[in-house]
């Protein structure tokens, strides 16, 4: 069963003369297992979203349905649609606390209730998926670290819930460019594997046009554009209006047609290629 | 809900309050947490409210606002009224088993609560209406004169500015460790005290090391512009006295007179 989001809206300090709209009227529906990327520029709303989705604010109007139920009711229904949904913060590295990696991953799901053997082989297999090997990190403190392996592990700490959809709030701000591939293929990891639905909030288009299946740009406050990133990209103006932009690829080409190429659409560098070496093949051929 | 603390925060707005030299400010903060202890009977405090009911009218921040911060004290006033009203010794008015309700113990149970809560609304009314930096400044300039005596006035001043500053910070911060463990099923609301204390582990401990963190950039920043403490430090906006600061040095001269004639401190 999917997420719903309906008709969401939300203010924070309602009331006050400092007030402002983060979210307004936002509607959209994300599927089990699909891989679904928003956009926007910062102050967009794209964080309280995320949060509004696993109840961690309460929404001034509209609701959100994880599998047809509205986590917002009385009785517990946020809980129950925290089990269902892990989120990953922005820089997550900074909720660590337990003495052991092993240990801090262990946390939500000893939330959960799990204990024993069970908890142990989660713990080790969440590891494992994030890429620190329990046998290696497991007995290792998280303060002792680098970045990006305490990055890795906060996202163990959240994977090892099981969650049915994973959000991750720019979950390769500030890495190297190596932390980042391996971060993004964690990610895909996690989906290929576990099917889990994935939510990612990123600033990187070209990441967004290789790995989504559905678009959200987010701005202002109001979901401005939603589809397939063929769809999206394809409207540079108006992204780039928002303060966005276009993956590399689909840049490169867009300036190639003002030119005169007759190149198809494309997003990400090996289409750009493929496209480019047919446009040559042809006009070699007509030169012949 | 930890938003709901406002002690120490600042209500961004224009009001007359809000325009008066922070000096003045301090000054009268002072004067009012000090009168407080002066006054003896209900009437005095009757007086003591409405003049603080005046400025809070002044200042334009909406009661709403001054009071959520009061909720987090709210334990604080309960226990204070609890402990006067059932320990102090007097005339019995009511008695269950060893918990005993004096007419004695009801005055003063009374008496200290509105003290308390007089006493908070209106210091939290002096951060409300200045800035951390314009407070620094007053209380900087307020204590210039001791700098012979070898009263460090400006490295005091700063590190009040720095702890006030990082009120909101810190408090954003926690926040955001809090939601983060939520969502990996921490509560913080539930279970008796034993549970709830140990629950606070996993916010307090990366609270603490994201607070060492930003003192330490904090400090690299300072350095970094060449800060070398006061000496020699002049200001982009020297303050001032003007008429209204003036004026609200005789309204602060006048309320400490009919507070203490009222009070019978003072007897013609």
């Amino acid at each position: 069963m999917p997420i719903e989001v309906k008709e969401l809206s939300y203010t924070y300090n309602e009331g006050l003369s400092f007030a402002s709209a983060a979210l307004s009227e936002v509607s959209f529906r994300v599927e089990d297992g699909s891989f679904t990327a928003v956009i926007g520029h910062t102050g967009s709303g794209k964080s309280t979203l995320v949060q509004l989705l696993i109840g961690l604010l309460k929404p001034q109007r509209g609701t959100v349905l994880v599998d047809g139920e509205d986590i917002f009711a009385e009785n517990g229904g946020c809980r129950r649609a925290r089990q269902k949904i892990g989120l990953v913060f922005q820089y997550p590295e900074y909720q660590l606390f337990e003495e052991t990696v092993a240990a801090d991953v262990a946390f939500g799901p000893k939330n959960q209730g799990l204990s024993g053997e069970e908890l142990d082989a989660c713990v080790a297999d969440s590891l494992a998926l994030a890429g620190l090997p329990a046998e290696e990190y497991g007995e290792r403190s998280p303060f002792e670290l680098s970045g990006g392996q305490k990055r890795r592990a906060a996202i163990a700490g959240v994977l090892a819930m099981r969650p049915k959809f994973l959000i991750l709030d720019e979950p390769a701000a500030g890495l190297d460019p190596k932390g980042r591939r391996d971060l993004l293929e964690l990610i895909r990891g996690v989906q290929k594997q576990r099917g889990s639905g994935i939510l990612l909030i990123s600033h990187n288009m070209d990441e967004v046009a290789r790995m989504a299946e559905q678009v959200l740009v987010m701005d202002g406050g109001r979901l401005a554009m939603q589809g397939s990133p063929a769809e999206v990209f394809a409207q540079g103006e108006a992204l780039r209006a928002m303060g966005l932009g276009l993956p590399a690829a689909a840049a490169f080409a867009e300036r190639l047609r003002a030119r005169g190429f007759a190149l198809p659409p494309v997003l990400t560098t090996e289409d750009a290629a493929a496209a480019l070496l047919k446009v040559w093949a042809g006009s070699r051929t007509r030169r012949d | 809900m930890l938003k709901d603390i406002t002690l120490g925060q600042y209500y961004p707005c224009d009001s007359p309050l809000h325009r008066l030299d922070p000096r003045v400010k301090i000054t009268a903060a002072l004067v009012y947490i000090v009168s407080l202890f002066f006054v003896r009977d209900f009437p005095g405090f009757a007086y003591v409210t409405l003049c603080l009911a005046v400025l809070v009218a002044l200042s334009r921040v909406p009661l709403s606002f001054l009071f959520r911060g009061m909720k987090a004290i709210f334990l604080i006033i309960l226990f204070t009224f609890a402990a006067n009203l059932f320990l102090t010794d007097g005339s019995v008015l009511w008695q269950l088993g060893f918990l005993r309700v004096t007419s004695e113990g009801l005055y003063r149970a009374a008496f200290m609560a509105l003290r308390l809560i007089l006493l908070i609304v209106g210091s939290s009314l002096l951060t409300l209406t200045t800035k951390p930096m314009a407070l620094t400044d007053g209380i900087e300039s307020l204590l210039s004169p001791f700098r012979r005596i070898g009263l460090p006035a400006h490295e005091l001043a700063m590190m009040m500015s720095i702890a006030l500053r990082f009120i909101p910070t810190l408090m954003e911060e926690a926040d955001k460790i809090m939601k983060a463990q939520s969502a990996r099923g921490a509560d913080f609301e539930s279970g008796n005290v034993l549970q709830r204390a140990k629950a606070l582990i996993p916010l307090l401990v990366p609270l603490f090391v994201s607070a060492f963190r930003i003192a330490q950039d904090l400090a690299m920043a300072m350095e970094a512009r060449c800060y070398r403490g006061g000496e020699g430090r002049t200001r982009l906006h020297p303050l001032k006295m003007r008429g209204r600061d003036r004026a609200a040095w005789i309204l602060i001269l006048l309320y400490t007179l009919i507070l203490l004639v009222q009070a019978g401190w003072i007897v013609f």
